[in-house]
């Protein structure tokens, strides 16, 4: 940086200073916008001095940069300077390193270059006494076709298609080899780019493609008495080393019978100047493999008593022996193996053949039919054995999948009560018989009307995630638990085995691509957490057992910590009292939910802690349902809304079991921190034992904060955070000097700002209240007012997008008025 | 400071205030520095992202395009793109030549809180209130994320990336770990609202700041406690931290307007760097040098060791 700091200065071409070193500069970046600012003879230097290549003598010809133009206006639309620009008109001309004339490929040149006339040619070629002797049908083509070509040509199709039927191409998935581990960015040996750009590829479902082409058999006659596949010297290629690839009108080397349709190819994408006396050039695409050199030295020019193996003798075309491997198959094969053949590299796959099954002896073959039983209520259970028995899960009335069920099967499953009792029970019981029939009329308008703008609303809101008519439920393998342990193990200040979980967790198999890590799990198609089906109101599910195997290596940790702390530290007041505490809380929140879960779907709870756990959890399973809303979209037509739905219409607001699952992840959360409290005490009382003296941090001097207050007050910190950090604010209430904000942007923090100085926003919405606003969507208007005038605990989603519009233009014009006072 | 010195020098805090540079868009969310430490970008809360020359003070383009107000951004390796999210819940893809809009990935439900490209550039990952983290593929043209780490309870708060691993903290108190190698997740708790994490430079440590105002150093392998930073104050915004250059000390914002450093092996306070009354919103430690960037208000400042000779590189 230095270099090129001082260049700026002195605009004198310097010879003497090197090359500023690329890694320590700006990249790209810098670079760019070091030209922008017009320090042109600096790059020129560079150039003369890098002195290599064919740009050296863009300097010493006097070459200047096009034109300058001053950029400071327009940078976004600086162009970025290409090898192009340095160039001199010849080189862009046909014959120069970069033609720029159109010149037709040979994949576009001619319709009479017909490929499989093209390749027969060639192998006549390489026939025939003379070679290149077709030079002269090159020259004189007929410039037409057959019939069988226009024909097919009109159909549509068109030259390197096969024919038939367009297909969908299924994006073919590339199947790592688990044995092979890949580093860095090579490729497995067997993907090749054909699948890798497939991958990457986005296809739609709709696109259909042709058929691939067909190679046909080549039926050149043999009239010749040269071995099979025998091919003559070239002295092209043997003499002067060029590579096949230049002469490919003579030899067709370089040619696979596979790939027909990559002849020319190469030939045309080709750029400038290429072969091996130049190595390998800057401006050349691809590497020609410089090692594929034929020369005399790979033939046998003497007579020798006894090749090594194969038993071929004199010109043929050159072939590594392979002597291990030949000498194995003559271990395998005793006899005498035939002058030009050789034993097969793979073994013929032997076919395997499966035995019929084994019948009984008293096998008779008669089928017996099951007894159909009729679905009733009384037989239910013997259908159950009946179709266990049978071996396959016949659809339990019970369960039926959610879109068999009409609204008022599911309220039934559910234990809701017909919407007409639900509205009888929401009268008031004051109200007159008129008032009592409106009401209902009423009722029945707004089921109507709510129907049909069923559709629009459904966009907002999404499926719960877990089905509510199954009796399974799909809950993550393993859950982070037992809060309650980890937070004494927190305060306790013994992290690692106690608060750390540790999970199976797969990676797509695409990310794992773009990390260039193999996949670690190559097998499995799952993605994320491994999840199972457990029985949903299972009382089990909610008592998760802490592991026992934590427990004896409680003391493994501590200890180390206590090594790692100083010695001189006295014991952590109290710290016995706050686990006893935790633990009676948790054992009364464990004893309710124990009793919520024996009595079903939960219901509201009471205890404080409970409160707050439930809280967060529906915040957080909302978010990530919300997450799901447009997915949901086109399943969630059609169907009934819920009780819920007219219930939050037409009840008082407190009713809170909105959704039932939600509640109930809160619920196992709670559970969890409950039964794991057992192990919690154990361990703390373990640590006890090991580290009686030690528990405070040797490195930080700061007291613990008492902790018998701790339950209260984390439950007021937490009531407060659990919406998360917030952003800060704008501008802190007495500082004069950072005001320089443009106030023309109509943001609600600015409002703030204005109007109560000390009140911060919140980073993150409240959620909850924030779905009010949704549901209601009259208070809206109202809210934001309220909001900023109150404390932060209201202030509820002042930075969403529905408030930006808020901003009246009075306060638009007051902010404006009070700017230029500000400024001062 | 284009050739480092041979010798090893004691390490030196960035404690001389070399520049302050008003930004002019607003609150500025977050300041990041480029990869090599020579550029750094600035999230306004006017929508706006800047990239500017911090040395020099230049302001070198502005990237409008976003909805709302951008909170986190963050360069690609060969600082050839840059990625942004904000309020508008958008993930953004620049291209930082033409400062045009290369793609934008939607798909979060709430606001975008932080951004990272993977080690190529390839992916990224954004962490959002949401309670999600979603990685979005540059390289194909699906709309949709490739996957979508959703073991977050609440908004997730901070995501790092290493070359195989994805660092994530979130509001519900646990800082989660997803390695891509192993195929595991670990997740460890620490209790209260995480505010920011991040890896230390040699790859073996964690450095977590929650809003109990502490700092926790933890063992990446083990998730064992290293080490516990106290002092600062952080107890409502979402504050920045981070390890100096050579980890040689913890480095975190705080909300009375100060910068704290600790020496991250014996934890004591080494420097308490006053740098107004506002907060301390975001830094960024340069990833070779003692230098250091904080936001506060709208304006960034710069800050340099007192050894530092101004026209050395900032011309």
């Amino acid at each position: 940086m230095a270099a090129r700091d001082s260049d700026s200065d002195e605009d004198l071409v310097s010879y003497g200073t090197g090359l500023e070193p690329l890694e320590e500069g700006a990249g790209r970046m810098g670079r760019r916008s070091l030209w922008k600012t017009g320090q042109g003879p600096r790059i020129r230097a560079t150039k003369a001095q890098i002195g290599a290549g064919p740009f050296s003598k863009l300097f010493f010809s006097g070459w200047t940069p096009s034109t300058f133009v001053s950029s400071r206006q327009n940078r976004a639309d600086k162009s970025v300077l290409g090898p192009e620009d340095f160039m001199d008109e010849e080189d862009l001309s046909e014959f120069g390193i970069a033609p720029k004339a159109i010149v037709t490929t040979d994949d576009f040149a001619s319709k009479t270059k017909d490929r499989i006339r093209e390749k027969a040619r060639q192998l006549a070629a390489a026939t025939a006494p003379i070679p290149g002797a077709t030079l002269l049908d090159d020259l004189i083509t007929p410039a037409k076709l057959s019939v069988g070509f226009e024909l097919l040509r009109k159909m549509g199709w068109k030259e390197g298609q096969g024919v038939g039927p367009r297909v969908k191409r299924r994006p073919r998935r590339q199947k790592p080899d688990p044995g092979v581990k890949i580093y860095g960015c090579a490729l497995p040996p067997g993907s090749s780019e054909g699948s890798e750009g497939e991958d990457d590829d986005y296809l739609p479902d709709n696109v259909t493609f042709a058929p691939k082409d067909v190679t046909p058999v080549d039926f050149t006659p043999k009239d010749n008495v040269h071995g099979l596949a025998y091919k003559g010297l070239d002295p092209h290629q043997a003499l002067f080393g060029t590579s096949g690839e230049h002469f490919n009108l003579f030899g067709g080397g370089s040619e696979k019978a596979g790939d027909l349709g990559e002849i020319g190819l190469n030939k045309g994408r080709k750029l400038g100047i290429s072969g091996q006396a130049f190595g390998v050039g800057a401006l050349e695409e691809e590497d020609d493999d410089i090692y594929a050199t034929e020369t005399l030295s790979k033939y046998d020019t003497v007579l020798k008593d006894e090749e090594p193996g194969d038993g071929l003798y004199g010109w043929t075309a050159p072939r590594q022996y392979k002597s291990q491997k030949e000498s194995e198959k003559d271990l395998r094969y005793i006899g005498k193996i035939l002058d030009g053949f050789s034993l097969a590299s793979k073994p013929l796959s032997s076919k395997k053949i499966y035995p019929p099954p084994e019948l009984p002896r008293d096998y008779r073959p008669v089928h017996y039919f099951r007894p159909m039983v009729a679905t009733t209520s009384e037989n239910s259970h013997l259908l159950q054995v009946l179709s266990e028995s049978a071996g396959k899960a016949t659809p339990d009335p019970g369960t039926h999948s959610k879109h068999q069920l009409n609204a008022s099967k599911r309220a039934e499953l559910l234990g809701e009560t017909p919407i007409q009792d639900a509205l009888e029970r929401c009268l008031d019981p004051s109200m007159t018989e008129w008032e009592r029939g409106r009401e209902r009329d009423e009722f029945a308008r707004a089921a109507l009307l709510y129907a049909s703008s069923h559709s629009t609303l459904s966009s907002r809101f999404t499926h719960a995630k877990e089905e509510d008519d199954s009796d399974q439920v799909e809950v993550p393998r393993d859950q982070e638990n037992d809060v309650g342990d980890k937070q004494s193990a927190v305060k306790m200040k013994m992290f690692g085995k106690l608060t750390r979980d540790t999970f199976e967790w797969h990676p797509d198999k695409l990310l794992c691509k773009r990390f260039n890590v193999p996949d670690p799990y190559p097998d499995s198609t799952l993605v994320g957490l491994p999840r199972v089906k457990r029985d949903k109101y299972s009382v089990f599910n909610f008592l998760t057992l802490p592991e026992t195997a934590s427990l004896p290596t409680t003391q493994a940790p501590s200890e180390k910590v206590s090594q790692h702390r100083g010695p001189d530290k006295s014991r952590k007041p109290s710290r016995w009292d706050t686990s006893k505490q935790e633990k009676k809380e948790d054992s009364i929140s464990e004893f309710l939910s124990l009793a919520r879960s024996k009595a079903g779907p939960p219901k509201q709870e009471s205890s404080p802690l409970v409160n707050r756990e439930e809280e967060r959890a529906p915040e957080s399973s909302t978010n990530q349902t919300v997450n799901k809303g447009v997915d949901a979209q086109a399943e969630g037509e059609g169907s009934r809304p819920s009780m819920d739905l007219f219930r939050a219409i037409f009840a008082s607001s407190s009713d809170e079991k909105s959704s039932s699952s939600e509640d109930e992840q809160g619920d196992s959360e709670d559970d969890q921190a409950g039964s794991g409290e057992e192990a919690n005490f154990q361990s703390s009382q373990d640590a006890d034992l090991g580290e009686t003296s030690s528990v405070a941090h040797a490195l930080v001097p700061a007291p613990q904060e008492p902790p018998p207050s701790i339950p209260i007050q984390k439950m007021q910190i937490d009531e407060r955070e659990e919406f998360g950090p917030r952003l800060p604010p704008v501008f802190c209430p007495n500082a004069r000097q950072t005001l320089e904000v443009p106030q023309k942007e109509k943001h609600k923090k600015n409002k703030d700002k204005h109007k109560a100085k000390k009140e911060h926003r919140r980073k993150k919405e409240k959620k909850k209240k924030h779905r009010k606003h949704k549901h209601k969507g009259k208070q809206k208007n109202k809210k934001p007012e309220k909001n900023s005038s109150s404390e932060s605990s209201d202030s509820s989603d002042s930075q969403s997008d529905e408030e930006t519009a808020d901003v009246s233009p009075q306060e638009l014009l007051r902010r404006l008025k009070s700017l230029p006072l500000r400024r001062q | 400071m284009a050739f480092p010195e041979p010798k090893p020098r004691p390490p030196e805090l960035p404690q001389k205030r070399l520049k302050t540079l008003d930004c002019g868009q607003g609150a500025v969310r977050a300041v990041r520095f480029n990869v090599d430490g020579n550029y750094c970008l600035t999230c306004g809360s006017d929508k706006t992202l800047k990239l500017w020359n911090p040395l020099r003070g230049t302001l070198l383009r502005t990237y409008s395009g976003h909805g709302y107000e951008v909170l986190d951004a963050a360069g690609s390796f060969d600082n050839s793109s840059l990625c942004s999210g904000g309020g508008d819940k958008a993930v953004v893809l620049w291209d930082v030549a033409s400062g045009q809009v290369v793609r934008k990935f939607r798909g979060h439900a709430g606001k975008v809180n932080t951004v990272q490209f993977n080690e190529e550039a390839t992916v990224i990952l954004s962490g959002s209130i949401d309670s999600s983290i979603r990685c979005w593929d540059c390289r194909s043209r699906r709309p949709e994320p490739v996957q979508t780490l959703d073991e977050a309870r609440d908004g997730v708060s901070s995501v790092k990336v290493s070359d195989h691993e994805v660092l994530a903290g979130s509001v519900d108190g646990r800082m989660r770990r997803y390695d891509l190698r192993m195929g595991q997740l670990f997740s460890d708790y620490v209790g209260s609202p995480i505010t920011c994490t991040c890896f230390s430079r040699d790859g073996q440590c964690t450095l977590v700041s929650s809003l109990d105002s502490t700092l926790r150093l933890l063992d990446k392998d083990t998730g064992e406690l290293l080490g516990e930073y106290k002092g600062h104050k952080n107890q409502e915004y979402k504050l920045d931290c981070c390890l100096s250059e050579r980890d040689t000390h913890v480095v975190s914002c705080s909300e009375d307007g100060k910068v704290f450093f600790w020496d991250l092996v014996e934890g004591v306070l080494a420097l308490a760097l006053p740098v107004g009354c506002g907060v301390v919103q975001s830094l960024a430690y340069h990833p070779t040098e003692p230098c250091l960037l904080t936001a506060m208000g709208g304006s960034i400042q710069c800050w340099r060791e007192e050894a530092y000779e101004a026209e050395d590189g900032a011309g």
